[in-house]
């Protein structure tokens, strides 16, 4: 990520300024309007509620997404695990409906997401397809896996337990506390990463936690790439900046504007800037996340601005010319993107339209990351 | 309360309920959302049973149970209604006083669903062991419910075999022989056809609605279909429409929205959100419930109701006690000769960090004001919910899903006795 800016080394409590704001300039045109994306409907209707069967007529209320690696999308709806399989069919993996706690068989498991504020979160899955949930209120992060008969699982993964980890420190992950982490991301090495109070942590398959210092803030989405980062969007009041967590530790804010940033270009009656050089310049409403398989391209935007973007290269643009927002009637129309997104391995960009939720692909036209 | 309030003015109260009995132990794994009818002495309660997941061994049934009184299941036990392949789920069920027709949404063709039914005898004779194909046209025909007219069954369910991404309501007739007198499905509700392509042409994605969750109740020749007619805004609201059903399935007068009270009426601003609705009716009228959330972060919990004196006469309000401090909740209704009568479940808490505690309530809704709420399960963990009440010979029959230990959900019963008014 040539945008890189501003870093910090974990574990450890030392913000690493750089500023390196480079004044990169894709030229934005050389896309041009619709920029290499035809939209096609995956899933949902014009209603919220709860139906399986095929996707085209499925119900859903929540909107969180992960994919397995098959093609296969896994959406975490509110009380229950669902999966919208590559052939079109919408299945309930775990959750019988209601709020609480349950491990177990899988359709007898209860979750309850959400806390900080939120009810809702965002989901992972591993190269194995283990599904991963943050489980908020239940203060745990739950594991759903097959057994070898074919049937589902539902276990604790991590948290439940009283042992309050400071950065630095580790820890048997069934012992630690937990403080309602809405948001994780599953690395390429199988770690999942969390965030909770003031720590990262990092669970690792063979069941120990490891607290880092949280460089960022609220962490309200994270996702990984393929290649081992890690990614976090942070909101700030309705600010919304994405920073990125390498292998080795570094953290870089990658894109986006603070609410201080934000709160400068408002006193000098400038622009918020949607489009152009991504760090420190473009400005990111309550915006979706989504990242490329091989680290190289950011989906983010949406929100109150409602066009999907691309941040690459250090600098960000429009995947829609004029934006999906339109007016009738004096009503805000328009796609009202939110939620998590997802790049799926086959490049496809995954947005889902919010209230009511709907899954939309934005499957890529030409080759393009 | 006009009409229906003068109509309905007996002096019914909920009883004490009994105490709670086991239905059908499990045979397949969970037990979820039962419905009853009484006909002759006897219930009938259905439910639907098995295990999700993706892939097998993923696999719901239908089940069902003869109750010849409340607190004793007949000796033969739980039977199969339909175990065919994949989901059977969300059965609804309605007598003609001799026997019960069962319907529900089936999956069993493997790509979507399809609305199916089957007759039950008052003896538990499964009439119809294949099922009757009730709606089976292309995309979902799903989450049906039933009512008899005096003559015929009449089904509903939502239906998107015409529409992109949004649902109709649809009908149809089903004889007392099991034979299906209306096999295209009446139109009850839909959005414009015309409007929707144009919408979507022009990349507008507001103002679509789409429609849910069809209850209905009938009475000779006549039936009342309540819906959520669900819109792109959020705006959820129950719609009404009078259908004739002597010669075939006419609509009488307009479609209804609830009782348009907007000062007191819970659930008819526009940030209120509607998500479950019954119907019931009896000699004197009909009766909606509808609940949800509405106000501040939509966490107010309410029940209201909404009353119909039939013919094609405009809906009236209904006072029901508002729930403001509930976790959760569902309702349904239920009626006798000239009274009604709402079952909900409620949870002690919003504090979703701390374990919730369930109870059940009840009110005899008679168009009186205050409403008198009884407390008819005590507080319990875990798990209560769906609550289904259906009256039989001068007692209720009180049906709903209770967690448990091993199977995760259960069905089990409670007799329900009435002071005065009893039918």
């Amino acid at each position: 990520m040539n945008g890189s800016a501003r870093s910090h080394r974990l574990p450890g409590l030392i913000l690493l300024l750089c500023s390196l704001l480079l004044a990169c300039t894709i030229a934005v045109a050389a896309e041009g309007a619709g920029r290499g994306f035809r939209v096609e409907h995956a899933a949902g209707v014009w209603q919220d509620g709860y139906l399986d069967g095929p996707a085209q007529g499925a119900m859903f209320s929540g909107n969180s997404l992960a994919e397995d690696g098959a093609g296969n999308l896994f959406v975490m709806d509110i009380t229950r695990v669902r999966v919208i399989t590559r052939q079109g069919r919408v299945w309930t993996v775990a959750g019988n409906g209601v709020r609480g706690f349950r491990d177990g068989p899988a359709d007898e498991a209860m979750f309850n997401i959400g806390g900080r504020g939120y009810e809702y979160c965002n989901i992972g899955v591993d190269g194995t397809g283990r599904i991963f949930v943050p489980d908020g209120h239940n203060n745990r992060i739950r594991m759903t896996s097959r057994k070898p008969d074919g049937s589902w699982w539902v276990q604790t993964l991590a948290g439940g337990g009283t042992k309050r980890l400071q950065p630095g420190q580790k820890g048997k992950s069934l012992e630690i506390y937990l403080k309602e982490p809405v948001s994780l991301a599953v690395d390429a090495r199988g770690n999942v990463w969390t965030q909770a109070s003031s720590c990262l942590y990092k669970i690792t398959p063979d069941g120990e936690t490891f607290a880092y210092q949280n460089p960022a803030g609220n962490v309200v989405y994270m996702q990984a790439d393929g290649v081992g980062n890690v990614y976090l969007l942070v909101r700030q009041d309705w600010a919304s900046h994405y920073w990125k967590v390498t292998p080795d530790g570094v953290a870089q804010r990658m894109a986006g504007l603070t609410e201080a940033e934000v709160n400068l270009l408002k006193k000098a009656k400038q622009p918020l800037p949607v489009d152009g050089p991504a760090l420190g310049s473009t400005f990111f409403a309550h915006a979706t996340f989504g990242v490329s398989a091989d680290g190289a391209a950011l989906y983010g935007g949406s929100g109150d601005e409602n066009v999907p973007r691309r941040v690459m290269d250090g600098s960000t643009m429009s995947l829609f010319a004029e934006g999906w927002r339109k007016e009738e009637n004096n009503r805000r129309a328009g796609l009202n993107i939110g939620g998590p997104a997802l790049v799926a391995r086959d490049g496809s960009l995954y947005l889902v339209s919010t209230n009511p939720p709907r899954f939309l692909k934005f499957r890529r036209l030409v080759p393009s990351n | 309360m006009l009409l229906l309030s003068a109509s309905l003015a007996s002096a019914a109260e909920i009883g004490e309920a009994g105490r709670e009995f086991t239905l059908a132990d499990p045979v397949s794994g969970m037990q979820r959302l039962p419905v009853s009818a009484y006909a002759g002495g006897v219930y009938l309660v259905a439910w639907q049973e098995g295990h999700y997941g993706w892939g097998p061994p993923a696999d719901t049934d239908i089940r069902g149970v003869l109750v010849p009184e409340a607190g004793r299941v007949a000796g033969a036990g739980s039977f199969v209604i339909s175990a065919a392949p994949d989901f059977q789920e969300r059965p609804a069920i309605a007598t003609d006083g001799d026997l019960f027709l069962v319907v529900w949404q089936d999956l069993r063709n493997g790509k979507d669903y399809d609305v199916y039914a089957a007759r039950v005898t008052r003896q538990g004779k499964l009439l119809d062991p294949a099922g009757i194909e009730v709606a089976k046209a292309p995309n979902n025909q799903c989450s049906p419910a039933v009512s008899f007219d005096g003559k015929n069954f009449v089904v509903v369910w939502m239906d998107d075999r015409e529409l992109v991404q949004s649902y109709q309501i649809r009908a149809a007739r089903v004889s007392v022989k099991g034979e299906l007198l209306d096999p295209a499905g009446a139109v009850v509700a839909s959005f414009d056809a015309k409007k929707l392509g144009s919408l979507l042409e022009a990349g507008v994605f507001t103002g679509i609605s789409s429609n849910a969750n069809p209850r209905i109740a009938c009475r000779a020749g006549e039936c009342l279909v309540g819906w959520l007619q669900k819109t792109t805004e959020n705006l959820d609201q129950p719609r009404y429409l009078y259908l004739a059903t002597a010669s075939g399935l006419a609509p009488v007068g307009k479609i209804f929205t609830m009782a348009k009270n907007p000062a007191t009426d819970p659930g008819y601003g526009d940030r209120a959100r509607n998500v479950s609705l019954s119907v019931a009716g009896n000699d004197k009228g009909y009766l909606s419930l509808y609940s949800g959330t509405q106000g501040k972060g939509n966490k107010e919990y309410f029940i209201a109701g909404t009353g119909f004196a039939g013919g094609d006469k405009e809906p009236v309000p209904v006072a029901v006690k508002p729930l403001k401090a509930g976790y959760k909740l569902s309702e349904s209704v239920a009626s006798w000769r000239d009274g009604f009568a709402a079952v909900w479940a409620e949870g002690d808490r919003q504090d979703v960090n701390k374990p919730v505690r369930f109870t059940l309530r009840a009110a005899a809704l008679n168009g009186g004001d205050p409403v008198k709420v009884q407390e008819i399960v005590p507080w319990q963990e875990p798990y209560l919910g769906a609550p289904f009440v259906t009256f039989g010979a001068g007692r209720a029959l009180l049906v709903y899903e209770a967690g448990d230990p091993k199977n995760g959900m259960r069905i089990v019963g409670r007799e329900l006795k009435t002071r005065d008014g009893t039918p």
